[in-house]
């Protein structure tokens, strides 16, 4: 592709990237601290993946091939935007297969496809504290991080398990990194903690909004609050299957058909999806042409 | 007009940054900054574009009294210069060595509200790997990694052992070799060196 803005490369100035680039330096050598920055203004709204947007900016170069997901899907208006704007300033390659990218900037999901060493995963993150439930001052819980007092937000999942009988957060499930640090890992489905656990990849958060930058480099300790007799769960899709590819045991989106009243199955990453059915359909026209 | 060199501060910056960002994720991977350090076509080309890569006004550096680098660092960075206790970013040339222990001693760890606020020393060293063993752990490694490393770079890592910092308080050091090979090693990541004993 070719750059069509006439902005400088990748949009930022250069002492933003710098500045960014610095904090992801710090993140990375403090696995789950985050670490504040002068997040910039961009040509959008704060709360719709600047963060995000940053730190791609910051970390592109024109041998990248740039993948961006929303809530799974490549298509939607948000990521198709984002695409578009790193694209216009920069003029690197865009790709729908993980398998392709080197640098993926994603809202709510991880992909269903192991990420390898050589794969950067930028993940938007609207709250990145997870003491906010239980501590609303930000001087509070930095300090409350130093020291390691995380007794409010173990008491506040006690309180959820008296209360439901089960820890009901769906997603932007905490975690503790290496034993110290409990990190909010922006809010992908709890079904998608453990792809956080010892990664092959490096894992960047961005909070626009709320200036932080945190990361898990990767084979990083990450693991799932939970009590000692109640293990951690995560969602089940037990019997579905994808109407589109077939796939089972991924993150499905659940499509209601109002006229007929019928619940509908499919894989929430329709990247995932869209390489599986072209997969199949190359075999099938392999196999017709005696190959 | 005279071209002095053809280092790109935008292209090559990225290019620098990105190798730095896979060696700090990976500890103990050596990734190779030459091919755009070269393009400054100046001594010290590799500690110079580390520099121009990370360095700004809004940071401070300590060039442990190597005149000539502090000069070309404020001049490429506008960064300016502190005490070795209180910059932000510490440069180690070769030259300069004996100054190791004392930098180290000096630089500063942050603290436990604002580990971010600690040091990076970037150490320049005749040769990363030589015939010290060591078994390096901690995130970004996939259970242990056994290197061969130089005299200099485990003087440095003892060096960093003996202020005995406690996570998430500590130092991250960036080591570089003349050909512009550069090898990181967080404060994260343990080192334990092998007895040589049998």
């Amino acid at each position: 592709m070719t750059r069509t803005s006439n902005c400088g490369f990748a949009y930022l100035d250069e002492g933003s990237k710098r500045e960014i680039r610095r904090s992801i330096l710090k993140a990375v050598a403090i696995p789950g601290y985050q670490v504040p920055f002068g997040s910039r203004e961009l040509p959008i709204g704060r709360g719709w993946g600047t963060g995000g947007i940053q730190l791609t900016l910051s970390l592109i170069g024109e041998a990248d091939v740039l993948k961006v997901i929303d809530q799974g899907s490549d298509d939607s208006v948000n990521a198709v935007n984002i695409k578009q704007f790193v694209c216009a300033s920069t003029g690197v390659e865009t790709t729908y297969d993980v398998e392709k990218a080197t640098l993926i900037q994603s809202r709510h999901r991880i992909p269903e496809t192991p990420l390898r060493n050589d794969q950067i995963l930028v993940l938007q993150v609207p709250g990145p504290e997870p003491l906010r439930v239980v501590e609303p001052s930000e001087e509070v819980t930095k300090r409350m991080h130093g020291e390691g007092d995380y007794v409010g937000i173990w008491l506040s999942l006690f309180e959820d398990l008296i209360r439901h009988g089960m820890i009901t957060a769906p997603c932007n499930y905490p975690v503790e990194v290496e034993g110290r640090y409990i990190m909010s890992p922006s809010p992908i489905p709890k079904f998608d903690n453990h792809k956080l656990n010892d990664a092959q990849c490096l894992y960047l958060f961005g909070a626009g909004r709320e200036k932080k930058i945190f990361a898990l480099p990767p084979h990083t300790r990450v693991k799932s609050l939970t009590f000692e007799d109640v293990p951690f769960a995560v969602e089940t899709f037990e019997d579905r299957t994808c109407r589109l590819c077939g796939a089972s045991g991924v993150y499905m989106d659940e499509i209601y058909d109002a006229a007929t009243g019928q619940s509908y199955y499919q894989c929430s990453d329709t990247g995932y999806c869209r390489v599986r059915r072209e997969r199949a359909a190359a075999q099938q026209e392999g196999t017709a042409h005696g190959i | 007009m005279k071209i002095t060199h053809e280092f790109d501060f935008v292209l090559d910056t990225q290019r620098v940054f990105r190798v730095v960002l896979d060696c700090l994720a990976n500890p103990g991977r050596v990734g190779a900054l030459g091919p755009s350090a070269q393009k400054l076509g100046m001594p010290q080309c590799c500690l110079l574009a580390l520099g121009a890569t990370l360095l700004d006004n809004e940071v401070t550096f300590c060039a442990a009294g190597d005149g000539a680098l502090a000069g070309q660092l404020a001049a490429l960075t506008l960064s300016s210069q502190a005490p070795a206790e209180k910059a932000d970013f510490l440069f180690l040339p070769a030259g300069s060595w004996g100054r190791m222990e004392a930098l180290l001693q000096a630089a500063k760890p942050g603290d436990l509200v604002d580990p971010h606020k600690s040091a990076t020393l970037v150490l320049e060293v005749p040769a990363l790997m030589g015939e010290e063993r060591y078994t390096l752990t901690g995130p970004g490694i996939d259970g242990s990694l056994e290197l061969l490393l130089s005299a200099p770079v485990a003087q440095a890592i003892r060096a960093r052992d003996r202020r005995e910092l406690s996570f998430p308080l500590g130092l991250d050091l960036f080591f570089l070799d003349p050909a512009g090979r550069l090898l990181c090693l967080p404060r994260t990541t343990q080192a334990a060196p092998h007895s040589t004993e049998r």
